[in-house]
């Protein structure tokens, strides 16, 4: 008995406090935490995309085929090929930047949404 | 301040340094504060639990709000005003969004505020310290953070206990009473077959010496809390959790450990029970972590940066291990660090290739697929990444065509892998494709010339003679750097044979104690010499699962006992422990042998006390079971007495290797028995076929000299080194050699009434030094002497020879009998001092068999008819009653 008023007591007390110090994480270390995040899954996309490895072996020829006409054309074909996964990292970037934004955004537009019932 | 033992206890506060931060168990431990602490984590559960319902039940009501308000024009959802016009709906949808954002910020606080267990540096020594005063350090970490939810359950059950019994302190048997309620501290004691019942009442006794007073949470549970923390730092562990809690109690505690070792529990038998919990644990966060990073590795033949080219023809030759291990189907590689990075080394050191020197069995393939293992996850240098290990089956090279243009088809494969670029190859006994091995075609050359240009490298195996009698010699020596993979020591095999149980298990449906794992890798140790660790003990794991898993009952646990039952179904040696029933059998072995030999008492007498010896495991286990020499003059029984002991310690007298010595007089017959290159030796493959058996050496003293040194060596050792240069096991045989040296001076001692024992003395001393040297006769457990045969022995010898004969007859249907005074003129008739038993049996051929035979062919007797055979050696036919 005696633990259950302790935990009503530590329940009201706890969401008091935690209710302060929500808005005050959300843009300290919970920004950190999603930050992190996107940063991780941005390095993790452009990993399997294996950009950097197309990009370090631009000159070299494509299935081995070392004669000029292959190397010409495994130059283009792999210059084709960077330009498109840049592009591709580039718009997951883009869409992960966003949802950062989401992040910094949502309270204070669900704020706004409350705010603006309350006074109409 | 002492403790119970008058140990004193150090003072202050106890924990680990690590770098320059002390660690230490920070918390307060009192009832309330446990109490407390329970409270606060429920009250948090609740808050999580409170909010989510709130969330759930707002947007509800904001979705069933508008669905009514626009369940007409729905088009009206596509605006944004909508979301913005005044209603308690549109008002309890913003108040949910905004609680969805407090939920994750309940969720998620958790990881930013989740502390790690510290880095420690390689070779860092570590260990628990007291500080007297916390002061002067710095920083400071607490453990209490770094304990596992169940660690914390250990915790406050001891503090519990404690308080409940009134003991004024906190001790390591508190804590490792409560730590057993733990589920793994559960499934470690159901690994040693043990259970709280059997240590309950000694745990009750010793906790009522415990001084009483207000429960105190102090120095000596701190301490066990700091070991477990340095512990789990040592074993790289993501939390300090029960397990720890539970080792460091018994190894710190005298009580627990006695306590243990009273129920037959070593301290070992713990350490490798704790480490098996652990292995299993790493297996799946290693599994995880290995999931995660093999993502990222191409699957097809075609490396990232897409240089590579396709490999047909190598295709078809060759099995692609990167690409098994990314789908997960390669097992996980346990140990051998040393092997892995001392190949990574030399293949990052110069591009060279590497050969694994291992006996088959000790792990040669397990480190290869470690290796591939390490390449789908990239966790390998740079020479090794974006790269596909491919291993080249050499026999189907050299089997296509009939074996024909196998050096195109090998020259072939390398020039694609060249061409490839991408591509490390493996080759599994590379000793098979050098000198002629393979079909006749030597392979070696290419592979060399091959290698010299340096676009590729290769990673071979091979046996130690393979090495030796090909490898060095070949063109490819200077190619390859040797790497020498040992078999693993008996705990390493243990660790092995842990991570692999888990997979026998599931299959046949059966759990392994920790005994009976221990059993299966001593005993294939012992029984196995013809294989290695860990292998053997793996497969023979795999058997004894078979074997439980046939018995019907599904989860059965297997025992030591399953494992000797496996290895005595092998070997026909018993090996389970020895029962009542078969206690008293070994007692009176004496008069089970008598019921074969007559006399001889001395030579009975201690055969059966070396058989029970050696079943008691009383027994040097480097040398045979034991070593026999029989002396005594032809036909006095020393043969048949070899014979019942095969019989009775291997089960049937046909697990005899018999050997005439008289066939082994000059030098040259050394190579018949242990042969010679390329041929086995009669002796030696007798033995390596047949590790269980007696070996009976007849006529010992007309081998050459150089032969019984040969012996020599057995007897001290139990091997011999046969022509090819493998090492033959003799310590599962009996060794029994027979001899007529000394016999004539033996009847003639016999005859004038001297006791066996001067008898002995003197023919060691004297007769026998001309033929043995005395360090052979040392070498042997027992010299025997046989006494000449006796009047009464022979009509003993007749009655048996009897029963033998009426045995026989019993198959065809007829009943023979005979008197005791027809037996004793036959017994009369066979006896002579000089050839023993010999010549009664043709004395019982000539009058009983011969007469016998007649009256089957003549037709006198037929089934259910009785033969007597008559004082006088006649023989009359009794007629059964017609039917």
């Amino acid at each position: 008995m005696e633990k259950i008023l302790a935990s009503i007591q530590y329940f009201f007390v706890d969401l008091v406090t935690d209710l302060v110090r929500w808005p005050f994480w959300w843009y300290s270390k919970g920004l950190i935490l999603v930050t992190g995040w996107i940063f991780h899954s941005i390095s993790n996309y452009s990993r399997s995309l294996a950009l950097w490895v197309w990009i370090k072996n631009i000159f070299v020829p494509m299935f081995g085929a070392r004669d000029i006409q292959s190397r010409l054309i495994s130059f283009f074909v792999r210059l084709v090929q960077i330009i498109a996964r840049s592009f591709m990292l580039l718009i997951f970037s883009i869409l992960m930047i966003i949802a950062l934004a989401a992040y910094m955004i949502f309270p204070v537009f669900c704020v706004y949404g409350l705010i603006n019932q309350l006074i109409l | 301040m002492d403790d119970q033992n008058g140990k004193s206890i150090p003072q202050g506060t106890p924990g680990v340094s690590v770098g320059a931060r002390f660690w230490f168990f920070e918390n307060k431990i009192s009832g309330g504060s446990l109490n407390a602490r329970e409270a606060k984590l429920l009250g948090q559960r609740l808050i999580l639990i409170a909010s989510l319902l709130v969330t759930v039940f707002l947007l509800a009501l904001a979705i069933f709000g508008l669905v009514i308000d626009y369940q007409e024009n729905p088009s009206y959802l596509f605006q944004i005003d909508t979301y913005f016009t005044a209603s308690p709906y549109m008002l309890a949808m913003w108040f949910g969004l905004l609680s969805i954002s407090f939920i994750f910020f309940r969720a998620f606080e958790g990881r930013t505020k989740k502390k790690f267990m510290p880095k420690v540096k390689p070779k860092a020594t570590l260990n628990v310290s007291y500080l007297p005063s916390l002061d002067i350090v710095e920083k400071h970490g607490n453990i209490g953070d770094l304990l596992s939810t169940d660690a914390w359950e250990t915790v406050k059950a001891a503090y519990e206990l404690a308080d409940k019994g009134g003991h004024s302190q906190v001790l390591p048997v508190h804590l490792f009473a409560a730590s057993l309620s733990s589920t793994q501290v559960r499934t470690l004691f159901m690994r040693l077959g043990i259970g709280f019942d059997d240590i309950k009442d000694a745990l009750r006794r010793n906790m009522n010496t415990i001084e009483k007073g207000s429960t105190d949470f102090g120095t000596k549970a701190r301490t066990i809390i700091s070991f477990a923390f340095l512990r789990a730092l040592k074993n790289d562990r993501q939390a300090v959790s029960s397990i720890e809690i539970f080792a460091e109690c018994y190894a710190q505690d005298e009580f627990l450990q006695e306590l243990l070792y009273s129920i037959e529990i070593e301290k070992e038998e713990v350490e490798n029970t704790i480490e098996w919990i652990i292995i299993n644990d790493r297996l799946q966060e290693r599994y995880h972590q290995f999931r995660r990073a093999a993502g990222f590795k191409s699957t097809g033949a075609m490396n990232k940066a897409y240089t590579s080219v396709e490999t047909p023809f190598l295709d078809r030759v060759s099995e692609d291990l990167t690409l098994a291990a990314v789908r997960g189907r390669l097992p996980m590689l346990v140990g051998r660090d040393r092997e892995v990075e001392e190949l990574l080394r030399s293949i990052e050191g110069g591009r060279q290739s590497v050969v694994l020197v291992g006996a088959p069995g000790v792990g040669k393939k397990a480190i290869i697929y470690g290796i591939a293992e390490r390449m789908a996850a990239e966790r390998v240098p740079e020479i090794l990444q974006d790269k596909r290990l491919v291993k080249i089956s050499v026999p189907h090279i050299v089997s296509a065509d009939a074996g024909s243009g196998a050096e195109e088809r090998m020259l072939y494969a390398l020039q694609e892998v060249g061409r490839s670029g991408n591509i490390v190859l493996i080759i599994e006994n590379i000793d098979q494709m050098i000198g002629g091995m393979a079909g006749g075609v030597d392979l070696s050359p290419i592979l060399a010339s091959e290698l010299e240009k340096g676009y590729t490298f290769v990673i071979a195996t091979t046996t130690p003679q393979g090495y030796t009698s090909a490898v060095e010699r070949s063109v490819l020596a200077q190619q390859f750097t040797k790497i020498q993979v040992e078999e693993p020591s008996r705990n390493e095999a243990i660790h092995i044979l842990e991570s692999k149980i888990g997979a026998i298990e599931n299959i046949n449906k059966v759990i392994f104690s920790y005994p009976a794992l221990a059993k299966i890798v001593d005993l294939s140790e012992r029984y196995m010499h013809e294989n290695y660790l860990p292998e053997k003990a793996i497969l023979l794991a795999q058997e004894v699962g078979n074997l439980v898993m046939n018995r019907g009952q599904e989860w059965a646990k297997i025992t030591e006992d399953d494992v000797a039952e496996l290895i005595s179904q092998k070997t026909n040696i018993p090996m389970t422990d020895v029962s009542a029933e078969e206690g008293a059998k070994l007692l009176n072995l004496e008069s089970k042998m008598h019921e074969r030999i007559i006399g001889q008492e001395e030579a009975v007498k201690a055969v059966s006390s070396a058989l029970r010896r050696a079943r008691v495991e009383l027994r040097s286990e480097k040398r045979p079971i034991a070593n026999f020499l029989f002396l005594g003059p032809t036909g006095v029984g020393k043969t048949e007495l070899a014979k019942t002991t095969a019989e009775v310690y291997f089960g049937n007298e046909e697990s005899m290797l018999r050997f005439d010595m008289s066939e082994y007089q000059d030098k040259s017959s050394i190579n018949r028995l242990i042969g010679m290159q390329g041929e086995g030796g009669l002796l030696t493959e007798a033995v390596r076929k047949n590790p269980f058996s007696l070996l009976l050496l007849d006529e010992l003293e007309k081998a050459d000299p150089d032969i019984l040194n040969l012996f020599l060596q057995v007897m001290d050792d139990g091997r011999l080194t046969d022509g090819a240069g493998r090492t033959i096991d003799f310590t599962n045989v009996i060794l029994i050699a027979t001899s007529n040296a000394g016999t004539q001076y033996i009847q003639d001692e016999v005859e004038k009434g001297i006791s066996l024992e001067v008898i002995k003395e003197h023919l060691l001393e004297e007769e026998l030094r001309t033929i043995y040297r005395p360090e052979f006769l040392n070498r042997f457990d027992g010299v025997m002497v046989f006494k000449p045969l006796t009047q009464e022995n022979v009509e003993a010898i007749a009655h048996l020879m009897m029963q033998k004969v009426a045995k026989r007859l019993e198959a065809k249907g007829i009943t023979f009998t005979a008197n005791d005074q027809a037996i004793r003129e036959l017994a009369e008739k066979g006896y002579d001092p000089k050839f023993g038993a010999r010549p009664l049996r043709r004395v019982i051929q000539e009058n009983v068999d011969n007469a016998v035979a007649e009256f089957l062919l003549q037709g006198k007797v037929s089934r259910r008819d009785t033969l007597v055979l008559e004082p006088g050696g006649a023989i009359r036919v009794e007629k059964a009653a017609e039917l």
